[in-house]
């Protein structure tokens, strides 16, 4: 049944990644932090620490706190700013055979857009909307959570730029779908899910939050069932290619979401806790398509055999 | 920076709840500066999912030590690795202390004595005779001890109780020696610390103190272990840190 060395290159809208596999906005800072640790050029693509376009300090400490099989972050979009990244990182990350992958975060539309515009620069390959930031108070997921306001904040970046964007989209939205819709309809030429669950914990001997900022986002394998059912939903549904991101640890969780139609996944969290987590899903990947039979990734994309 | 699997060689019980544990880590041993971490994975399931990080309390050859007190299950479960069992290490990670400007006074708040064991062996090395004040709740608390004396350090002691030593706190102790020509290595609870700098600016004596926040990442990706920094904005236990000058810290 093999058919020699599968191809692992795929195809989200334009943008071509060599393997499927990207690590997570947030969760990589801005690629120098884990460059001692692992080769960045084995990776399908880096999403950066979501930018905006003044930095901003963040939220208050603390800012994690560990969850069964998870954990919540409440770290406010801490960034360095769009003009420190175009100088200080982006020159960094262009020595790398990857794709990079900016994410962007406004208060407001036209900070979207004006973000946008600046990064219309050779080295960065591709545009990731955060319409999904649990933890702001302007901005993010209250963008997110709405069909009209996400299709308002994708117009204003389809209008700035002529490369790839994705939507990054929230689990909270009433219904994920009318909002992946509405952001295909705006021009984004595809869509990553989930971002961050909103949770809590308590520390009950002070009877204090353990976040700062009271709330934060779950994430880790604890979240990976519910992502998947909301990948699988719209994939199934919208025309449109989906990145699957939300707990993989595995390259078995990664198949997970390929198997349910993402075309690409992400890793996140697991990189913490085993930062070469991402090489052994890309890897994984390769093995699995060659045990069984599949000579690409669009091939083994939306492969889940339902019986009803 | 290392990442991979070291062996545990010996969990040595020191005190109630307290142990120092001999993990074989050539890599981060050789390496390894006083006041830098490590990361350790307790447990290969996804419960505890985040690895913890530890102040190196020595290098010996090719065994890193780490000082460390059960306060939750990582802590439990790491307290149960016996000798042969493999761990997932990271490091050595973040900024460690710096030269001294003056006579080396090290000031220990019970656990906060892991890096300054590490600290002391070193400016021994240096050539200094460093002090150390070391301080716990009670006696028990003062396990400390017998790693600096392997050390080779002056030790005096403050309990809170009385029970030995110095009757009061070890910043109280620290109030009564404190002079000029001192510099100031401290490392303890966040309310110790910010007395200890307070005391050490007023005089205008020099102070680096080592501090702890939850962590993920322990390389300055996810920004999880911030602290406020008097500038404004927030600076990184794992990056910035764990070492900080002690004006650079709102505590």
């Amino acid at each position: 049944m093999s058919r020699g060395e599968p191809n692992l290159s795929v195809r989200i809208g334009p943008l071509v990644l060599k393997n499927p596999v990207l690590v997570a906005s947030g969760t990589f800072g801005y690629g120098d932090e884990y460059a001692p640790l692992l080769d960045l050029s084995k990776l399908g693509g880096i999403v950066v620490k979501s930018l905006t376009l003044r930095p901003r300090d963040g939220a208050p400490p603390p800012r994690l706190a560990e969850t069964p099989a998870g954990m919540l972050n409440a770290i406010g979009l801490q960034n360095i700013g769009v003009e420190r990244f175009i100088s200080e990182k982006l020159p960094f990350l262009r020595g790398f055979d990857t794709r990079v992958v900016v994410s962007v975060a406004g208060e407001t539309i036209e900070e979207y857009g004006e973000l946008t515009w600046r990064l219309n620069l050779d080295g960065v390959d591709a545009l990731e909307v955060n319409i999904s930031c649990p933890n702001v108070e302007k901005g993010g997921m209250l963008f997110g959570s709405d069909p009209d306001s996400a299709y308002e904040v994708l117009s204003a970046v389809r209008r700035a730029t002529s490369k790839p964007v994705i939507a990054k989209l929230t689990p909270h939205a009433s219904d994920v779908v009318k909002v992946a819709e509405a952001v295909r309809e705006a021009g984004a030429d595809a869509v990553s899910l989930i971002n961050t669950l909103v949770g809590m914990a308590v520390d009950v001997e002070t009877r204090r939050p353990k976040l700062g900022n009271v709330t934060g986002g779950l994430s880790g394998p604890a979240v990976r069932p519910v992502a998947l059912a909301l990948v699988w939903k719209v994939a199934s549904t919208v025309q449109v290619p989906v990145i699957g991101i939300g707990g993989i640890s595995s390259p078995k969780d990664a198949l997970e979401f390929l198997i349910v139609g993402a075309r690409a996944v992400q890793v996140g969290t697991a990189t913490f806790f085993r930062p070469r987590t991402v090489l052994k899903v890309v890897d994984g990947i390769r093995e699995y398509m060659e045990r069984h039979g599949f000579g690409s990734v669009e091939e083994l994309s939306g492969s889940l055999e339902v019986r009803r | 920076m290392f990442e991979g699997k070291a062996y545990v060689t010996a969990n040595v019980f020191m005190a109630p709840s307290t142990f120092l544990l001999k993990i074989k880590a050539p890599a981060v041993s050789q390496e390894a500066e006083p006041g830098q971490f490590v990361l350790l994975r307790v447990s290969l399931s996804y419960d505890p999912l985040l690895r913890r990080p530890f102040s190196i309390c020595r290098t010996v050859g090719e065994e890193v030590e780490i000082l460390y007190k059960v306060v939750g299950r990582g802590t439990l479960l790491l307290s149960e690795a016996g000798p042969g069992e493999e761990l997932e290490v990271m490091g050595p990670l973040g900024r460690g202390f710096t030269s001294p400007r003056g006579t080396p006074l090290l000031v220990a708040g019970g656990m906060g004595v892991a890096p300054l064991v590490f600290w002391a062996g070193k400016l021994r090395n240096m050539g200094y005779e460093p002090e150390v004040l070391l301080g716990a709740a009670t006696s028990g608390g003062l396990f400390g001890r017998k790693l600096l004396a392997d050390v080779g350090v002056r030790v005096e002691v403050a309990t809170e109780d009385g029970s030995e030593g110095f009757a009061g706190t070890v910043t109280e102790l620290l109030g009564r020696v404190l002079e000029p020509s001192h510099h100031v290595y401290a490392c303890g609870p966040r309310g110790m610390l910010r007395e200890v700098v307070a005391l050490t600016e007023e005089m205008e004596v020099p102070c680096q103190i080592s501090v702890e926040e939850v962590m993920a990442c322990g390389v300055g990706a996810c920004m999880g272990c911030a602290v406020r920094a008097r500038e404004g904005g927030y600076l990184l236990v794992c990056k910035d840190g764990p070492v900080f000058d002690g004006r650079e810290l709102v505590l």
